[in-house]
């Protein structure tokens, strides 16, 4: 798998100008706007445009008939994938805490909310929110290729996201009888998710809310790579 | 024989095309070249060898191995070329060797180096750059460098010049040399496989015509030509292919004895059919067609063989 891990770096090395891009675009908006809810979605977009990037090139050159005359099984094309994945996901998380850190040094926090990515349930959202995503497109990808499959997972997503963005929007008007200034955190995806880890971390304590929502994550993986697995090896180059 | 490569009923169907009961056996140290016309199931059966698609009916053995079950195992003693390589296109050709030697555990960094130097591949060049001859000599490093028992080259000459044409046929002889390495490659060039080939398996339509060492397609295949009222319907069935004009007749026949018996005595002359003349004459007969009198001044007849 690590091999297949080096294998997208060295691929994809040549859009890592993408993470320059957006760390510099995040932090101007935060240092300039103040608020920390377009950060989230700029890291979610940096792991997306990175795996995105990766996949347009393979797709471009039929890269799965290369891939699969090399000594190597579908199954770990697949857990190599999402290893890469996650991996995307892990340089935006640590982009999205670090942007923060430093628009924070530069101007401080936007009034007496703490910033998502100085929470709990902001950083574990987050990466439930890159396994959610992961899970729900590595099926469609596999299933399908990158064009069709991107399809059907933009299909699958608008559902899931309104749903989200309407539990937030009632969140919020809960929380603060009306949405004033705090509705750009309704845009900003895995609201719901990030209520119920909240929840789970007064109720639970924070060790045993992380390992619950591990445990989620690590489920949700598995199920999506065993299917991704089943769907991949019925495909033909 | 020890096989390096057993191939037992083969099927596999698509819409439009079907690959029925191949089976053929490649012995360690030789070369088989795999021919036939255009979408005759050359490059399908190439693709259910490697595991890049999964047969519907049939048996797969490569090296020992079961292909069902044994594919990265056997690919990873492979080496393999198909006719447009796909390469991720923005790396340089260091860049892609590297990527690739991580996935074979006898990859040797040096025969890279050397191969790529003498197929001038300048390894800072970008392989968006490469001509797709190029491309195909950048291939064939990639398979030569990692010590693979078994080549597998789906038409690796198209795309080459003569002068490397040559070269590369010359280093397939080489690599068998040590009698435990054996080449299979599709080509519709058959001069090619006059050169190198110990054996010859020849796919029509997606159905095994026939596979032989090169010495017995030689002895047993005939072209017959003679006057055209010799060609009654008793000997339109024993010819395989036929290709008539306005008084003479070229038949392609696969019992060159039994053609030698039967016309014995008649004013007829029996030669050796090159690989290209069973090719053609065989082609010609499945498809019914040919060119016609403004065309060519011939035309075909139908084949079949008397028993």
């Amino acid at each position: 798998m690590t091999r297949l891990l080096l294998k997208d770096l060295k691929v994809g090395a040549l859009f890592l100008w993408l993470i320059g891009l957006i760390y510099f675009l995040m932090t101007v908006q935060f240092v300039v706007f103040g608020h920390d809810a377009p950060l989230f979605l700029a890291s979610i977009a940096l792991a997306a445009s990175l795996v995105a990037s990766v996949l347009v090139v393979e797709w471009r050159v039929d890269a799965d008939r290369f891939l699969c005359s090399l000594p190597v099984s579908r199954s770990t094309i697949v857990r190599g994938r999402c290893l890469s994945i996650l991996a995307a996901g892990a340089v935006s998380l640590a982009l999205w805490v670090s942007g923060g850190l430093v628009g924070d040094a530069l101007v401080g926090h936007a009034g007496s909310v703490t910033p998502l990515w100085a929470t709990f349930e902001g950083v574990v959202g987050f990466c439930l929110t890159i396994v959610g995503l992961t899970t729900l497109f590595m099926p469609c990808y596999f299933r399908f290729g990158i064009g069709k499959g991107s399809a059907i997972f933009a299909l699958l997503l608008i559902p899931l996201a309104s749903v989200d963005a309407a539990g937030s929007l009632v969140l919020l008007r809960d929380a603060a009888g009306s949405l004033g200034p705090r509705a750009m955190a309704a845009a900003v995806p895995g609201s719901l998710v990030r209520h119920a880890m909240r929840q789970a971390h007064q109720d639970l304590g924070a060790a045993a809310a992380l390992v619950l929502f591990s445990l989620v994550g690590a489920v949700m993986l598995w199920a999506s790579v065993a299917l991704s697995i089943r769907f991949y090896e019925k495909r033909e180059f | 024989m020890d096989s390096i490569l057993e191939v037992r009923g083969l099927e596999k169907s698509y819409e439009g095309f079907t690959l029925r009961g191949v089976s053929f056996s490649l012995p360690r140290g030789y070369i088989m070249g795999l021919i036939g016309p255009n979408g005759a199931g050359k490059t399908t059966t190439i693709r259910l060898i490697l595991g890049l698609a999964r047969p519907d009916r049939g048996e797969i053995r490569a090296l020992g191995l079961d292909a069902s079950t044994g594919g990265a195992a056997i690919r990873s003693r492979i080496g393999f070329v198909h006719e447009a390589p796909s390469f991720y296109l923005h790396l340089t050709v260091a860049g892609l060797a590297s990527i690739v030697a991580r996935f074979y555990p006898r990859w040797d960094a040096g025969l890279f180096r050397r191969l790529a130097w003498e197929f001038q591949l300048p390894p800072g060049k970008r392989v968006y750059a490469l001509s797709r001859g190029m491309r195909t000599k950048l291939a064939l490093a990639l398979a030569l460098s990692h010590d693979a028992e078994l080549l597998v080259l789906d038409e690796p000459t198209s795309g080459l010049d003569p002068v490397f044409r040559r070269e590369l046929l010359e280093r397939l002889s080489a690599y068998i040399q040590d009698g435990n390495r054996s080449v299979l490659f599709s080509t519709q060039i058959t001069s090619d496989l006059e050169r190198v080939a110990d054996y010859i398996t020849f796919i029509q339509d997606g159905q095994l015509v026939f596979s032989a060492t090169r010495d017995e397609v030689k002895d047993r295949w005939g072209l017959v030509k003679g006057g055209l009222e010799l060609l009654d319907e008793r000997h339109r069935r024993f010819f395989r292919g036929i290709e008539t004009s306005a008084f003479s007749f070229t038949a392609v026949t696969d019992d060159v004895e039994a053609a030698r018996r039967r016309f014995s005595g008649r004013d007829v002359v029996i030669e050796q059919a090159s690989l290209e003349d069973v090719m053609f004459y065989l082609s010609k007969a499945r498809a019914g067609t040919g060119p016609t009198a403004e065309e060519g001044g011939s035309s075909p007849l139908g084949t079949g063989r008397d028993s």
